[in-house]
């Protein structure tokens, strides 16, 4: 089975967001490969180990992003691929990524390189959008499950299982197709050190549009920043205090009476 | 003037309250831009019945697809219908809700209409005759406003943050059959089986009233006293990444940013710290109570009301003043 994985680098939950104004913001450079997409990583190089295969991972980003990519190396991909063109700047920039002008790079990476799955995370821990994906899919006019929680090949298809509404669906999908990683669909290996040093060593293959043959005009943000802003989410808290017993009825009379959240 | 279509979200035939907050927040924008027509698209089996109820939110026209085929969401079936309304009604905007089924189904739409899509946002406005959406990024430690260009805007809505509307039973509107490309031959990702999971209950997004607890709680037989707060209010209980890591809750109940994003009238954090992926995924809700033996866990930051002390001695009380109140 030939696997395609998407991954995107994003900066650590933890690191510190500011506004500088209120057009730009400055966050801190301390990046991590986005959650859900180290499961579509996993996922991928189990399936490869148990059915043969190969599993190949892309990004698209500046030089930075490549860093993402030594890390599926140090993990098993046989190949990565960092996809990126002056031209995709304005869309893909430190602080907001227009969905759809990956979506149709990644469409076009995928026909490029040929594929029988596409891996992803469901949604990326920077913007939260969970569009790349689903549209990479819709580009490609192939079947998609989002959120899985578990995979299993068998001929020509894949079954999957989706957490939803309260109850597990079992979904059998043709191939080819994409299905995004739910948490829960496994738990990621570690890089061994030596791998991890070699992957250190390793030329990270970059490719731009003119390789793809994307057309400067599909690279276009229908959606844009219009400004930012880093809120106060404090509220301004009445820490009840006494007996718990008083406390709590203290309580449930100020959350009836002054709130009438009861 | 603009015309909006509005994805109303059904399950097993009856709608769920985020159509109604969807639809309203249609009419809403209708108004702000100058007026126009709200089209609500309804899409399943056996639905046609219930679709004139849109009208009493503000939908001014309902188109319904309606086949044993579209029983269970697919993207064919879907996201092909949708996109075929959206231009045949010649939308200047397009509207989902961000529930599970709208965060996968918004996008492919999208995709189709060949526009990007602002997901989950917390709100929407117009400003100077355009629209802007409002949504979290980094986990909510920045508001990014995005404004759009071309046609159409697509928009996802977080669930319970759109309020909606009365419902104004005098209202009624046109509802028309919409026709659909596909048929289910061509459904290469179907549903197969379905197990409820055991003891289904609401979802965490649906609900009016979350009672999460965290790592605080020292293990998972001590949720039976959270599971009761949650029965007696009608609401259901939550958990942290922590207690969901240590394996004492389901995946399926975990708040925060790597779980669900949950918008409540009343969330009650108990023994929860509150790291930045967990407010992400509660700071939205309307009120916040927490509960937590150190008092300078980051979680009294964020909420309105807080009780430091000892979970298990707080929660039983509270249980108990909760029960007179419920019973007057």
């Amino acid at each position: 089975m030939k696997i395609l994985v998407f991954v995107k680098q994003v900066p650590d939950t933890e690191a510190l967001v500011e506004a500088l104004d209120d057009s730009s913001l400055k966050v801190e450079e301390k990046f991590e490969m986005s959650f859900f997409d180290t499961l579509a990583v996993e996922e991928a190089l189990r399936l490869k180990e148990k059915h043969g295969g190969t599993v190949t991972a892309v990004t698209v980003g500046p030089e930075r992003a490549g860093e993402v990519l030594r890390t599926c190396l140090a993990l098993g991909a046989d190949s990565v691929f960092r996809i990126w063109d002056e031209a995709l700047a304005p869309v893909v920039t430190d602080v907001f990524t227009d969905s759809l002008s990956v979506a149709r790079v990644l469409a076009a990476v995928a026909k490029h390189l040929g594929f029988d799955l596409i891996l992803c995370g469901k949604q990326a821990l920077d913007d939260d959008a969970a569009a790349v994906g689903v549209m990479t899919a819709a580009l490609l006019e192939i079947p998609f499950v989002t959120a899985v929680t578990s995979v299993k090949a068998e001929e020509g298809s894949i079954r999957v299982k989706q957490k939803r509404d309260g109850a597990e669906r079992e979904i059998k999908c043709e191939l080819p197709a994409l299905l995004s990683a739910e948490k829960g669909l496994n738990e990621p290996r570690q890089p061994q050190v030596m791998k991890v040093m070699k992957a250190a060593r390793a030329k990270i293959d970059a490719m731009d549009l003119a390789a793809l043959k994307i057309q400067a005009d599909a690279i276009i943000s229908t959606v844009k920043p219009v400004s930012f802003t880093v809120p106060d989410k404090a509220r301004s808290i009445s820490i009840i205090e006494g007996e718990p017993a008083d406390a709590a009825a203290e309580l449930v009379r100020r959350l009836r009476e002054e709130r009438q959240a009861l | 003037m603009a015309n909006i279509l509005v994805f109303a979200e059904q399950r097993g035939g009856k709608f769920r309250g985020v159509a109604f907050e969807a639809v309203s927040e249609a009419a809403r924008l209708k108004e702000a831009l100058g007026g126009g027509e709200v089209t609500a698209v309804v899409i399943g089996s056996g639905v046609k019945e219930i679709a004139g109820t849109l009208a009493h939110y503000g939908a001014d026209k309902i188109l319904v697809a309606d086949a044993d085929f579209l029983a269970y969401y697919s993207n064919v079936g879907y996201a092909h219908t949708v996109a075929n309304a959206a231009k045949s009604a010649d939308a200047d905007v397009v509207l989902f809700t961000a529930s599970a089924m709208g965060r996968t189904l918004g996008p492919a739409v999208a995709a189709l209409l060949e526009t990007s899509i602002a997901g989950d946002c917390t709100a929407l406005e117009v400003d100077g005759g355009n629209l802007v959406a409002t949504r979290p990024v980094y986990a909510g430690k920045a508001i990014i406003k995005v404004g759009f260009e071309g046609k159409p805007a697509v928009a996802s809505l977080r669930p319970k943050v759109f309020s909606a509307g009365e419902p104004d039973t005098s209202k009624s509107a046109p509802v028309e059959d919409l026709a659909t490309t596909v048929s289910g031959g061509d459904i290469k990702a179907m549903v197969k089986d379905i197990v409820a999971a055991a003891g289904a209950k609401m979802d965490l997004t649906e609900a009016d009233f979350i009672i999460a607890g965290g790592r605080g709680m020292k293990g998972p037989e001590n949720y039976k006293l959270l599971e009761e707060v949650a029965d007696q209010l009608g609401g259901v209980v939550g958990a942290s990444r922590a207690a969901v890591d240590a394996g004492w809750r389901p995946q399926t109940d975990q708040v925060g940013q790597t779980g669900k994003t949950v918008s409540p009238q009343l969330y009650i954090a108990v023994g929860i710290s509150g790291a930045i992926q967990h407010l992400a995924g509660m700071s939205s809700s309307k009120v916040i109570v927490a509960i937590n033996k150190d008092p300078d866990a980051p979680i009294f930051q964020v909420a309105d009301y807080g009780i430091v002390g000892d979970l298990f001695e707080v929660v039983p009380v509270l249980k108990d003043e909760l029960a007179k109140v419920i019973e007057k």
